[in-house]
């Protein structure tokens, strides 16, 4: 038996599962090679997003290939030829079409571009087109077409600072957007857990599905029949979903399952969120390096992140704050106090010392991507990571220099290792690089007035 | 009980006609002028500091109710959009479908929709797995106990007849209506395909059945409608008996119908009005009416948000104590509403509580030694009414501090349904919190500040009057050194300015007050329909607050006249519906 049929047992066993009906286990999987497609190695994309922008400690001092990391950019150091720094990214989109909004609206205009729908109701505007990572995802022919996970996301109820990955257009006033998967344990057992059991019963279990889609989907066929217009999009987009992880069945991946999440982590609790972020990164990188998805998108948590008290950064992470937000120190919080970081205060220091952790977190994702090695290199020489903020200046929320950062090549496309400054550049062209990058030859992304690839990144 | 008898048709009412704008119109004739206003300062939970148009007020936000005449057309009613079952009705539902009130549902929180409750979202992949997996685990759980679940002599009439009988009863209650020759013939074609082709025992097949009932759509979806005609009205449809039946057995319990009540649709009790209010009689003294009733208040007035306290200042505060808060709560509500008179004004300012041991203590009641839970009369100076009860003033309150400008909004927004703006972008960032004044002489400051008095001024006095309780809800006199300032002015209503020394009295004024009074109708309205108000509901509306304000604010009276309304039963039709 191997090592991961014998996690995969454990694993089983501390869930309680029975052995007659495992749930979630969908493809095969098989411990053969991954084919790579025609032209080379496959290619991937992750985004990692976080809120509430940096002080102005953040920024690189020097020039294009001389930059000078600072304090909070040094987690990337052993990093650093790997990387794009981009400074001069801004929110075009949402500042042309809401110029009243702050950074917390901005995330239905990140992977998007815009335009946005809104205001709905009582909230900013909610996505209303494709996202990037979902419109890749429409090329993939892997297993999962693409991953959402994250952190601290679940209690967030407004659908407008809830969600940076789209399907598509807005049915009503509801964004259409994939679930976001936060539960460690779930996500892993959606990704790994068929390692191990027993092929005879996994063939009969997918015919099981198979059965009950089918039913399920031609019910829905009937059903959508004499709803009107909205009610038939609504039917549709579920219709769809059904179709998808039908044919999810027929998918076959290959076995280099990461281990198996501690069965003490409780991907709820606030105390243990560094814990599941990082678990959830391996997750990602697990699921990257064997080929059950090649795009992901990463969120931590939401627009504001009112609820991320970071008690592993020290004592003073533990105190409340000065009266006016409602958690303990909350990234938030600190991030109005912190202001422009030039300050030296104690809210800019821990403003940066938040900062700087997650960038250290998107540096544990950089490490984890180049410990897989693929062909003559790694993981990472065949991917591209952005790290993605939905704020510039955090005091004030700004939409303009927004701190996003790239990594990796992605097959050489990209000349990594500099630190690039174009002023005014709408955070469309970067979403262009990207999917040309990852071999989609589109020349724009979001509304076309905002332009095509960004040269400099080449 | 008070019993409205009469059909919403019959009812003599005035009221007034609201113009619903379009969202696109918003932004051209919105202006900072008037009650326009830029800011809380340090509250974008759940609304997006600087995240929205500064002068854009919330399309329609509601008005009063019952000011005078209108022309609204009697027969009109809104739209019935499609809408899946929310993971509360979810969880009600399977446990009421089965029997079984131990079962779990794990499946995600859903967000809020924009008329301010629960909505389920869109599907997408991994949802239509997360509802696969929910489905695949609750049958294989309630196999477990396969006799109760098949209720079939299985030896005596053979696998094939009982499958049979399953299918049409299980299938009754899990569609909440019956179904067509041809949809039990489709289930009995995937009964037989899992016998012989999976080669599946009974109880394998059966649970095969139960995992595509959990997932089909007229389960999940809210449209009990089959295969029955649809008789066009002129501009509206009249719901199918079976619709009504669970419209308000999911308003009323937030669950699926029982037995009893398919049965009534079915004999076409619930198509007279008679027989309807007679039902409504039975659904009101239901116990499960708790169920809907909680969740209308935890999500109007977001009682059930995790809030921190810091452990230094408040270490009684853990878990423990948070459930004993709501659980208090809770009681409450069954009290007013099942047990009690249904008044708002009971709501406001009753003092009667059950309180446990741990509430006891927290609301300085003495011999709170004793176990259990008992019904007390608080200090009717301190204690009166849904707003000076822990759970709200905890949720509204910081870490270590109260927070009147957020206690103040939710007042202004969510009890009068007025408008309130975010703060412009960067506004936090400029307010800096003075540790030696008191926290009303702190956020009075931005009473003064020209570019923040535009909202202050009217949230700021609404949000002092729960200055006589600290963050966990505990009454207090004085805030360190200072004394407790909680007076104020209610300015709703601009021509009639009303004072008040704290939230005690305003709780009172707030129990007749011609915008409170008509935004509780609204915000019960917005639950029981699960959507905004749109133009087909006016009369509807109007004539149910007819019901209301003549009954002296009977809630129980309001939900009844809903329930009896027009919109409530009947429907717009939707664009590219075909009959």
């Amino acid at each position: 038996m191997s090592s991961n049929a014998f996690c995969r047992r454990s694993f089983l066993k501390t869930l309680g599962l029975s052995a007659v009906l495992l749930p979630l286990l969908d493809f095969e999987v098989e411990r053969s090679a991954i084919a790579a497609p025609a032209g080379g190695l496959r290619k991937r994309f992750v985004s990692l997003f976080w809120p509430n922008g940096v002080t102005n400690s953040y920024w690189p001092t020097g020039g294009e290939s001389d930059f000078v990391l600072t304090d909070v950019l040094s987690p990337l150091a052993p990093h650093r030829s790997d990387l794009l720094i981009l400074d001069g990214i801004d929110n075009r989109a949402m500042m042309d079409q809401f110029p009243s909004y702050g950074g917390h609206a901005a995330m239905p205009f990140l992977l998007t571009g815009g335009n946005a729908k809104g205001p709905v109701g009582n909230l900013s505007a909610i996505g209303n087109s494709i996202s990037l990572d979902r419109h890749l995802a429409k090329q993939q022919t892997t297993p999962i077409d693409s991953l959402v996970v994250g952190v601290d996301n679940r209690e967030e109820r407004d659908i407008s600072v809830k969600y940076v990955s789209y399907n598509g257009p807005a049915v009503g006033a509801q964004p259409s957007v994939p679930a976001v998967l936060d539960d460690v344990h779930a996500i892993y057992t959606k990704l790994f857990s068929s390692l191990g059991v027993d092929p005879a019963k996994l063939a009969k279990l997918r015919a099981e599905r198979k059965s009950v889609l089918d039913f399920v989907g031609k019910d829905l066929e009937r059903f959508r029949g004499r709803l009107g217009n909205e009610g038939r999009e609504k039917v549709d987009l579920h219709l769809q979903s059904i179709r998808n992880i039908e044919g999810r069945l027929d998918q076959i991946a290959v076995a280099n399952a990461p281990a198996p999440p501690g069965a003490a982590i409780d991907s709820y609790s606030k105390d243990q969120y560094d814990t599941v972020a990082k678990v959830q990164i391996d997750m990602v990188v697990g699921a990257l390096a064997t080929g059950q998805t090649n795009i992901a998108s990463m969120l931590w948590s939401n627009a504001h992140n009112n609820s991320w008290v970071f008690k592993w950064l020290g004592d003073e992470f533990k105190q409340s704050g000065d009266g006016s937000f409602n958690p303990l120190r909350s990234h938030h919080e600190m991030a109005h106090r912190g202001g422009d970081g030039s300050g030296g205060g104690d809210d800019a220091r821990r403003k940066n010392t938040v900062d700087k952790y997650f960038i250290s977190q998107f540096a544990y994702l950089i490490a984890q991507c180049k410990a897989v090695k693929e062909g003559s290199g790694t993981l990472l020489d065949n991917s591209v990571l952005l790290l993605a903020n939905c704020m510039g200046n955090g005091a004030s929320h700004a939409n303009t220099r927004l701190p996003w950062i790239l990594a990796g090549s992605c097959g050489g496309y990209f000349r990594t290792g500099r630190y690039v400054k174009a002023p005014g550049t709408p955070l469309n062209r970067v979403l262009v690089s990207i999917a040309n990058a990852m071999g989609d030859p589109l020349t724009t992304f979001g509304p076309a007035q905002y332009g095509g690839a960004l040269a400099q990144l080449r | 009980m008070k019993r409205v008898s009469s059909s919403p048709t019959l009812v003599e009412s005035l009221y007034a006609r609201r113009r619903a704008l379009p969202v696109g119109a918003i932004a051209l004739v919105a202006s900072l002028a008037g009650a326009a206003c830029v800011g809380t300062i340090g509250d974008d939970h759940g609304a997006p500091q600087g995240g929205k148009p500064i002068a854009t007020p919330t399309p329609d936000p509601g008005g009063r109710l019952g000011t005078g005449a209108t022309n609204a057309d009697p027969k009109a009613a809104g739209p019935l959009p499609l809408r899946r079952l929310t993971t509360a009705e979810y969880a009600n539902t399977v446990r009421d479908l089965f029997a079984d009130p131990t079962l779990f549902v794990d499946l995600p929180p859903d967000p809020v929709g924009t008329h301010g409750f629960a909505e389920a979202p869109l599907l997408s992949d991994d949802a239509a797995d997360a509802l696969r997996d929910s489905a695949e685990t609750l049958a294989t759980r309630v196999v477990d106990h396969f006799d109760a679940l098949l209720a079939c002599d299985a030896k005596a009439l053979g696998d094939d007849a009982c499958a049979r009988a399953f299918v049409t009863r299980f299938g009754r209650r899990a569609f909440r209506r019956s179904l067509a020759a041809d949809e039990i013939s489709r289930f009995i074609d995937l009964y037989t395909s899992a016998r012989t082709t999976l080669q599946y025992d009974l109880p394998g097949a059966v649970r095969v059945l139960v995992t595509a009932f959990l997932q089909s759509p007229s389960f999940l979806y809210h449209w009990e409608l089959g295969a029955e005609t649809v008789a066009r009205e002129g501009e509206v449809l009249a719901l199918a008996p079976f619709q009504l039946a669970s419209r308000l057995s999911y308003f009323f319990w937030s669950t699926t119908p029982d037995d009893t009540l398919l049965d009534h649709a079915e004999s076409g009790l619930l198509a007279t009005d008679a027989g309807l209010a007679a039902e409504l009689d039975r659904i009101l003294a239901s116990e499960k009416l708790t169920s809907s009733v909680n969740l209308f208040h935890n999500q109007w007035l977001d009682l059930d948000r995790e809030v921190s306290k810091d452990q230094t200042l408040y270490p009684e505060y853990n878990p423990d104590l948070r459930t004993s808060i709501g659980d208090e709560t809770s009681r409450f509500l069954r009290y007013v509403f099942l047990e009690g008179d249904g008044k708002l004004g009971t709501l406001f300012t009753s003092t009667t509580a059950d309180v446990d041991a741990r509430t006891a203590k927290l609301y300085g009641l003495p011999d709170s030694t004793a176990t259990g839970v008992r019904r007390v009369q608080l200090d009717a100076s301190t204690r009166s009414g849904l707003f000076t009860r822990a759970s709200i003033l905890t949720v509204d309150s910081n870490a270590s501090t109260t927070n009147p400008p957020r206690s103040g909004a939710k007042l202004w927004e969510k009890v009068l349904c007025k408008t309130v703006a975010p703060p412009p972008p960067g506004a936090a960032a400029a307010f800096h919190f003075d540790t030696q004044l008191s926290t009303r002489e702190n956020f009075a400051k931005l009473e003064a500040d020209p570019s923040c008095k535009g909202c202050h001024a009217i949230i700021n006095p609404l949000g002092f009057s729960f200055e006589g309780y600290d963050a966990v809800g505990r009454a207090r006199t004085t805030e360190g050194a200072h004394a407790i300032d909680a007076s104020g002015t209610l300015t709703s209503d601009a021509s009639r300015p009303r004072a008040f020394k704290s939230i005690v009295d305003l709780s009172a004024l707030l129990a007749t007050d011609p915008d409170a009074t008509s935004c509780v109708a609204r915000q019960w309205f917005r639950f029981a329909v699960q959507r905004q108000e749109s133009a087909g509901d006016t009369y509807s509306l109007e004539s149910a607050y007819s019901q209301f304000s003549t009954t002296s604010f009977d809630l129980r009276a309001l939900l009844k006249a809903f329930a009896l309304s027009r919109t409530f039963r009947y429907r717009a039709l939707e664009a590219g519906e075909a009959l």
